[in-house]
């Protein structure tokens, strides 16, 4: 484990030239999510990493995978909850005392919200249809920003339960057959929308509360 | 797969273990491990990386969102350097004329220009694509990248006169379209105080409220200048007033009336505008 941090270690250091081929906001909440797991940063350099991320945050606020390339529901998720992890962003963000790295945290909230589409949905990125995992990725960012109170929350239950499959499971859009992607993704967005029976989320992990606690 | 395994393990970097690589990526294409050790065959026979190149190119067609074709590809580009800079850019067009919203074409089309040049078209590229599509939020997005990076333009500031004029003939066209919004936004984006003194800026909202006068996102422009100081016309005033009579809204402050009027014409969002309004600067 602590070799791997050590690579990652690497990888942050390499990755600061343009266009490299790694989505660094990805790996990044990899490298994040195993060094906060293992209480251990040793093998990270979370002030270039930070520096890294907030390049990674385009000009409507959402972030990319690399810097330049347009927002999208994925990166951003693996952007804040990446900074969350590594302990950038306070509980309360929205407050205006909270501090927020020099994120331009109106227009990630903005941009975040505006990706709840015409049938309640969430989109990954501006004009595009919804589809079920951004529900989680997307909301998983709202709810780490304290926003999700913000969510039309009728609306996203509604376009979920077309995405359900009749044999179980959630697919991409209405009307498809279910895979195991968008049925995790799915479970996960109900959870974030509290359903009853199913357990609350630590979010920027992607696991149950209860699994956090116990690691 | 076990005979992959035996030459990866006895480390073979032979012509046969390039073809036995190739039946391997055939009946997975997703396996990195058989990428890696290709890669590392292709340079101890020194291989003709343009041929290499066309058989990358045939998986990427049928594969458009593997990444770790993407990831072989930019390494050939990479050893070929300047050579495949318009292959690539013609691959990447191809690419996007079946699906012009490609995450992993993008991604690979910013390293191109990055890394191996051929700025000198692209803005007219961006402009065709959205001829094509102005709904096209990466074309948008592919826009600002050129504007603010391309080393043969002259950098935002110099751009900016042109680029606010073209994103509000897009504006006009789709008032509905979120992107050219942002994009305007966006050529301000360390400047406010230049967004709220550019006239075209209110003006484009105030056209656009006259004619639809639902439209989110003029609303939420006019919101973001009245809370960076801007002084809003008596024009503007009228046209608020007129949406608040129909909305039946009545606060005191415009910022507040703005604020309850998207309440009503955003309800999906009308918690978030509640919100907005409780924290609006005074």
């Amino acid at each position: 484990m602590g070799s791997g941090c050590e690579r990652e270690k690497m990888d942050v250091e390499n990755v600061e030239e343009p266009g490299c081929s790694c989505s660094w906001t990805v790996f990044g909440l990899g490298a994040s999510a195993i060094c906060s797991m293992l209480k251990n940063w040793s093998g990270m350099d979370r002030g270039k990493a930070k520096d890294y991320i907030i390049s990674c945050q385009s000009y409507d606020g959402g972030f990319g995978l690399i810097p330049g390339s347009e927002s999208h529901g994925g990166a951003t998720y693996c952007a804040v909850a990446s900074l969350r992890l590594m302990g950038f962003i306070d509980e309360d963000i929205l407050s205006e005392n909270a501090s927020s790295c020099t994120i331009i945290m109106p227009s990630l909230l903005y941009w975040s919200l505006q990706r709840q589409a015409q049938f309640g949905g969430f989109q990954g990125r501006s004009n595009k249809p919804a589809d079920t995992c951004y529900a989680f990725w997307v909301g998983g960012v709202l709810r780490i920003l304290g926003a999700d109170k913000f969510i039309d929350e009728g609306g996203l239950r509604g376009f979920l339960l077309t995405c359900q499959s009749e044999y179980g499971g959630f697919s991409k859009f209405p009307d498809l057959l279910p895979d195991l992607y968008h049925s995790y993704n799915g479970f996960c967005a109900f959870s974030l929308l509290k359903e009853p029976d199913i357990n609350a989320l630590c979010v920027e992990l992607g696991i149950t509360a209860i699994a956090a606690i116990g690691l | 797969m076990d005979y992959f395994r035996a030459v990866y393990l006895a480390d073979e970097r032979s012509p046969r273990a390039l073809k036995l690589t190739t039946e391997a990526i055939h009946l997975n294409a997703g396996n990195y491990t058989v990428w890696q050790f290709r890669r590392l065959i292709l340079e101890t026979l020194h291989v003709d990386l343009h041929d290499e190149l066309d058989f990358v190119g045939e998986l990427a067609r049928d594969n458009t969102k593997n990444y770790q074709i993407w990831h072989h590809r930019r390494w050939v580009a990479e050893k070929l350097g300047t050579n495949a800079t318009s292959k690539e850019l013609e691959f990447t067009q191809e690419i996007f004329s079946e699906d012009a919203k490609n995450y992993h074409a993008w991604s690979h089309r910013q390293w191109v220009l990055q890394t191996l040049g051929g700025w000198e078209d692209e803005l007219e590229y961006c402009d065709k694509l959205l001829r094509d599509d102005i709904f096209n939020n990466s074309a948008w997005n592919q826009r600002y990248f050129v504007v603010t990076r391309s080393p043969v333009l002259g950098g935002l500031e110099a751009m900016r006169d042109s680029e606010v004029a073209y994103a509000i003939k897009a504006i006009l066209a789709k008032p509905e379209n979120e992107s050219p919004w942002r994009y305007l936004r966006g050529l301000y984006k360390d400047d406010m105080q230049s967004l709220v003194k550019d006239p075209r800026v209110a003006s484009v909202c105030l056209d656009v409220l006259m004619n639809k006068r639902d439209c989110v996102h003029a609303l939420n422009m006019v919101l973001d200048l009245l809370c960076h100081g801007y002084e809003p016309s008596k024009t503007l005033e009228n046209a608020i007033d007129a949406l608040c009579l129909d909305s039946g809204v009545s606060d005191s402050g415009l910022t507040e009336r703005v604020c309850s009027v998207l309440q009503v014409v955003d309800r999906m969002r009308t918690n978030y505008w509640k919100w907005r309004k409780s924290v609006v600067p005074v």
